[in-house]
Formats: structure tokens, sequence, C-alpha cells
């Protein structure tokens, strides 16, 4: 193990916060006076809605909140299925590793909502309750997965649109100065739109290998990559749109 | 008796000639002022309508002379941007910002169910 993910690992495991914070060992062996009709602790946080102790009295209310949050997941995950199968500039490659993940995080949290319901005592449903979260982190690693690769591929593929045009505006802009027209003006907008596509491309080609290297172990270490993410998507696409604007310029010049 | 003869002839030309008149069936006067109608006119008038009936069916085709285009004219392109392809980039760019924007609230408001 690296220890960059060792670090997450850890960084993990010390902020503990779910519904199933409580490890399954200890969450088991803490379940010895569930039998006499005492609560355990599910080791939910104070706010996030989940049943903070179950009892034999309880425990269908925490399996009822467990099977929402699996139906919840299931169908989080069909929509990110559904945007990565429509996002058309998505790389082959990041397709597939994501189309993948999702796959196996649908069958995972599937089989789980098809045992939930057979769940006769605390301890299975807090177990289960802690791989809903743990084992999968659909709304924490998964989503933002998919959305910063989309993001980040389609900044790529832009960027490559943009440069594909060069040879066309060279030309024109060429064939403007052999028929006397001042180009100056043009030749700046293109050297500025050459540039602003570079830097699109710094920011936002190597996010897709990182953000998919991360596992649902990797929260909440990854947490902080995501949002620096973010801010670089925001940069490339600032520089994108100035692309876009400097193109706009020389397209004028050109009628 | 000579004499006698001379005006017996004058008086058979002149009987004679009215006979003519008279199986002319046509007045003297009729036949000073203008010519009656003869068969010679009245067969060119019909001659004269019965021809231009015939004449658009039996026109022939006018033959078909080939015509050959005259060739492009020169011209010369003046290289430019593709319109649409600037287009297609303003409308990928306004979908960059929906997709940037998701990604932005999946970390600004995540689920609390899943932390």
């Amino acid at each position: 193990m690296t220890q960059a993910a060792a670090r997450l690992l850890v960084g993990g495991l010390l902020t503990l916060s779910a519904l199933a914070a409580l490890p399954k060992t200890a969450t088991a062996a803490g379940l010895g006076g569930v039998a006499a009709g005492g609560a355990v602790p599910t080791g939910a946080p104070l706010g996030s809605g989940a049943p903070r102790t179950c009892s034999p009295a309880t425990l269908s209310v925490l399996l009822n909140y467990v099977e929402g949050g699996l139906s919840g997941r299931v169908s989080q995950l069909h929509t990110l299925t559904g945007a990565v199968a429509g996002a058309a500039a998505l790389s082959a490659s990041d397709a597939a590793t994501l189309s993948t993940d999702l796959a196996n995080e649908l069958s995972g949290v599937t089989a789980l909502e098809q045992k939930v319901p057979t769940d006769t005592t605390c301890a299975d449903a807090i177990a289960d309750a802690h791989a809903m979260v743990f084992d999968y982190r659909v709304y924490v690693v998964m989503t933002p997965q998919v959305h910063l690769t989309i993001t980040a591929d389609s900044e790529t593929a832009l960027g490559g649109r943009i440069t594909g045009l060069e040879p066309q505006i060279t030309a024109a802009i060429t064939a403007a100065g052999n028929a006397g027209k001042n180009v100056a003006a043009a030749k700046g907008a293109l050297a500025d739109l050459e540039s602003q596509v570079g830097a699109a491309g710094h920011a936002s080609s190597p996010i897709p290998s990182q953000v998919l290297g991360f596992t649902p172990v990797s929260y909440p270490g990854c947490w902080p990559a995501f949002k620096a993410d973010v801010g670089s998507l925001h940069t490339g696409r600032a520089a994108l749109r100035r692309a876009d604007r400097d193109l706009h310029v020389i397209v004028a010049f050109l009628h | 008796m000579i004499v006698g003869r001379t005006r017996g002839a004058a008086v058979t030309a002149v009987a004679i000639a009215a006979v003519t008149l008279g199986a002319c069936g046509v007045s003297g006067n009729a036949h000073v002022i203008g010519p009656g109608p003869s068969t010679t006119t009245t067969v060119a008038t019909t001659a004269a309508t019965t021809v231009p009936l015939t004449v658009p069916a039996s026109t022939p085709t006018l033959p078909t002379v080939p015509i050959t285009a005259p060739p492009p004219p020169t011209t010369t392109t003046v290289p430019s941007v593709d319109p649409q392809s600037v287009a297609q980039i303003d409308q990928e760019l306004n979908a960059l910002d929906n997709s940037l924007n998701q990604a932005q609230s999946d970390l600004s408001s995540p689920n609390a169910s899943d932390r």
C-alpha cells in the first residue's frame, strides 16, 4: 500500500460519522444485550436522519431506513449510469472504467437491497447499513467520480475541437494578409487562443486518472482532492471561454 | 341592198347581246358595279379556313440541339472558419457549464446519509 493510499484509508477510518460507524465485529459483539430487550447504538450521527439506536422493538424502523437508503442509492446509480452512457465527450477508457465501477456497485447494492428485508436482528441490520455506506460510498465517492470525470473529459474534448480549427484559422489569416488586410489583431487572438487551450488542457487532463483511482475507502481523504479538482475545472472552463472569445474575434475579423 | 344587209347585221348583234345578258340573270347595272361570286373565289376562301387548323398538328418538333454547359467560373476559395464548428463549440461550452455545476453541487451539498 502506498503512503498516500494508507493516509486516505486512515483518514477515512478516523472520521467515521455515518450510520454504520460501529465496526461490524464490535456491533455484533455489542448486541449481546439486545436479546434482553436493550437498545444498542447504531452509530448514526446526529442530524443524519438515521435511527441512532436499535432494539427488537425498533428493528423495523431501522430496516425501513436502510431499505429507503438502498433504494435511493440504486436510483442514483442508474442515474449515473445514464449520465455516463450519454456523455459523448467521455474518453473510451474512462467510460469503460466508470461503467464497470457503476455496474459493480449496482450489483452489490441491489443484492443488499434484497437481503435487508430478511434481517431479523439489529446486528444484521446494522451490518447491512454499514455495508450500504462504507462499501459503496455512492454519494460521496462514486457520484463525484462520475461528474468530475465527465467534466474533465468534456474540457479536454472541447480544447481538442478548438485546436482542430487552428489550421483553418491560420490559412484564413494568411489569405487575408496576402490580400493586403492588416491581420495583426487576428494573429494576436490566435496566439491567445492557443495559449488558453493549452491552459485548459493543463488544468483538466490530469483529473480523470486521479479521480478514478479513488475507491469507497478513500473517503473522506479524497474529498480535498475532489474540491481541488473542481477548482481546476473552473480554471479550465474559464480558459476555454476565453479561447472561444478569441475564436469569435477571429471569425468577425475574417467576415 | 347592201345597206339593208348592214342594218340587218347590226340588229342581229344587238339581239345576241341581249340574249347573253338575259342568260346571265344579271342586270346590266349590277354587272358594272362589282363582280359576282366566282367559283375560283369560293375555293380560295375555303382553303384559307382549313389550312390553319392543320398546321399545328403537323408542325414538326424542333430538333434537339445539344447544349454544352459552360465551364464553371473559375473561383478562388477563400479560407475561412466553418461557422457550424464555431456554433458547436458554443453549445458544448454551455453544456460544460451544466456539467461543472453538477460536479460542484456534489461537493457543496453531499447526501448526509453517506458521510
